[in-house]
């Protein structure tokens, strides 16, 4: 089971008090939000609309509370424009307001012994800097940067924004890209191959496009390692009551469907269809 | 702003407290707004929606079930329902599609857990039914009459009839009066027929539902829509098609409500796209007795609440009372 959801969210209107764009088209809103910033645990997410933006678009964008602040009290999310709705939230400079309900879903469960991987593909590896950064329970920040190893992968050198992020947070991390223009040529589920046969892993962590989520679910199979995956899917009320955010669940889960809104969006390997 | 977390119960700050100031000047507003729909008493004319609002807990913190005129409820089937294969919903130009496929646990399940915490929390509660045969839709009803708590049937006409080859029942008034018969033979409780807007006369049909004992008629359903995905090249949706909601079908549903008005003599309770109160007056005006909320709650889980207050201040401002601004706007 995962991380047991927060009784129920927040709701509140948030000022951002800094952008900054990452790549061209991501970029790093930081808002202040103090008491979301104490509730939120690496993986969940938020319901996120720019406040009089009326019925076009129409529904809230979930989106991963990816950096996760206590001390200044501030969340940082990444958002990368994948339609009008993200286009609007990314276009919010420091002043303006976003509406958010929050956090939302199940997020990441604290690592079990040993080391951790923690796998991202393109935007997905927004929210595991949250786990990164040992906002996780009972993980400081250098038992953190010690014991995990983010697996950073994008189609080319142009999109990898997290391995600057990483850096900048002097987090450890091994890069894949596509077409070879940064670090290991391929797949950044090749390197998570590699390091699961070192072994010594106790939990890989991923979150990404379908396909790649598919092959971290069946390595750490493989590999007898815990695997949790961060599930992506068309979401309308964030919050259970619509069932709209469908994901086929296992047999050995009890079969049928699960929602990513509320059981998720983080699941154990085994407990979904991938 | 700051709180312990460990007192976060609630839908917390703004949320909160805006609900909590509108239940204050609901409970305070000077025009009443209670309505009687066919002996089905509601404290306003505002409900949730059919599958927009569950069963009515993951919203509670902030609308407290008793606050609404009446929940209707998450569609109930005979057997558990899984659902359909995602995706299951899609933005769209003002509104959204969906095809869940009427996923719910089934009505025992719903009898055992849903209905005992509705009625716990003071809830006036419409159970929406639907079935495969009109035969499923009577024993369906036949298991809910009687069951403290449920103050009406919500008859939801907008499935396919397996014993015609998956057509619709709603969109055939032969179909549309077999279903009611069904319902109304095995329950004394208010009958609400819910129409689908997917049809040439929805007069035609409203009258058929009249004639086979419905006390009221609610309209409208989805209409239905289909979305393609440019980068697959392949329907959004697992369902290739599904049902539009939202802003965009108001005026559809506007119109509707509008001739099922002047068609029938039974009560009619509109919805389509309502977001505001002034939304929902549109739908009083043209004949609706009350109205329905629903995806309006995805965005905006106040939605019920504003609306209620904004209708009380809506007909304190013209002096007009619910009943008188019922229909109004069909007069000579």
């Amino acid at each position: 089971m995962c991380s047991e959801p927060t009784a129920m969210p927040a709701w509140q209107v948030c000022r951002v008090s800094e952008r900054r764009e990452l790549v061209p088209g991501t970029v790093l809103l930081w808002l202040e939000a103090p008491a979301l910033a104490d509730l939120a645990h690496p993986g969940q997410f938020a319901q996120v609309a720019v406040p009089g933006s009326g019925a076009d678009p129409f529904l809230r964008r979930p989106i991963s509370l990816g950096l996760i602040d206590r001390e200044r009290g501030r969340v940082g999310l990444i958002i990368r424009e994948a339609g009008r709705g993200t286009r609007a939230i990314a276009a919010c400079g420091a002043g303006a307001a976003l509406d958010l309900i929050g956090p939302l879903g199940r997020g990441f469960p604290s690592p079990a012994g040993g080391r951790s991987l923690l796998v991202g593909g393109g935007i997905g590896a927004a929210p595991l800097f949250g786990l990164a950064t040992g906002i996780a329970k009972g993980l400081g920040p250098h038992q953190a940067q010690t014991r995990m190893l983010m697996l950073l992968g994008a189609r080319h050198a142009g999109e990898l924004w997290a391995r600057d992020l990483a850096s900048e947070l002097g987090l450890p991390a091994l890069i894949a890209t596509d077409d070879g223009s940064a670090g290991h040529p391929g797949l950044v589920t090749e390197i998570l191959a590699a390091e699961l046969a070192s072994g010594h892993i106790g939990t890989v962590y991923a979150c990404g496009p379908t396909p790649m989520l598919s092959t971290v679910g069946r390595l750490a199979r493989e590999a007898g390692v815990r695997g949790y995956l961060s599930l992506e899917q068309r979401m309308a009320c964030g919050v259970g009551a619509c069932l709209g955010c469908a994901w086929p669940r296992s047999e050995s889960a009890g079969g049928g469907y699960a929602h990513v809104c509320r059981d998720g969006p983080v699941f154990e390997a085994t407990e979904v269809i991938i | 702003m700051h709180r312990d977390p460990q007192h976060n119960d609630s839908w917390a700050w703004a949320g909160v407290d805006r609900a909590a100031d509108l239940r204050r000047r609901i409970a305070a507003a000077e025009v009443p707004l209670d309505v009687n729909i066919a002996g089905l008493r509601l404290s306003n004319p505002v409900i949730t929606a059919s599958g927009t609002y569950g069963f009515g807990r993951e919203y509670a913190p902030l609308i407290p079930p008793a606050s609404l005129g009446a929940v209707c409820t998450k569609c109930v089937t005979l057997e558990p329902r899984a659902g359909n294969r995602p995706p299951r919903v899609t933005e769209t130009p003002a509104g959204m599609l969906n095809s869940i496929g009427l996923e719910n646990p089934g009505v025992d399940a719903f009898l055992r857990e849903e209905l005992p915490w509705l009625r716990e929390h003071q809830a006036r509660v419409i159970v929406n039914v639907a079935g495969q045969t009109a035969a499923d839709y009577g024993r369906l009803v036949a298991r809910l009459d009687g069951a403290p708590g449920v103050a009406a049937i919500e008859v939801n006409v907008s499935c396919p009839n397996v014993e015609r080859e998956g057509m619709t029942f709603g969109v055939n008034p032969k179909s549309t009066e077999a279903v009611v018969r069904a319902v109304r033979r095995e329950t004394s409780l208010p009958v609400i027929c819910k129409l689908t807007p997917n049809v040439t006369d929805v007069s035609e049909i409203a009258t058929a539902a009249e004639e086979a004992g419905a006390d009221a008629i609610s309209l409208i359903n989805t209409l239905q829509g289909m979305a393609i995905d440019l980068d697959t090249q392949r329907p959004v949706l697992g369902n290739v098609m599904g049902g539009l909601s939202g802003p965009a079908i108001r005026p559809v549903a506007v119109r509707m409500v509008w001739q099922v008005r002047r068609a029938c003599k039974v009560p009619v309770i509109g919805m389509g796209g309502i977001a505001t109160a002034e939304d929902a007056m549109e739908f009083i005006l043209a004949g609706a007795s009350a109205i329905q909320v629903g995806s309006a709650c995805f965005t905006n889980p106040l939605a019920p609440l504003e609306i209620i207050d904004g209708i009380g201040l809506y007909l304190q401002r013209t002096g007009l009372t619910l009943e008188q601004a019922t229909g109004l706007a069909q007069r000579p």
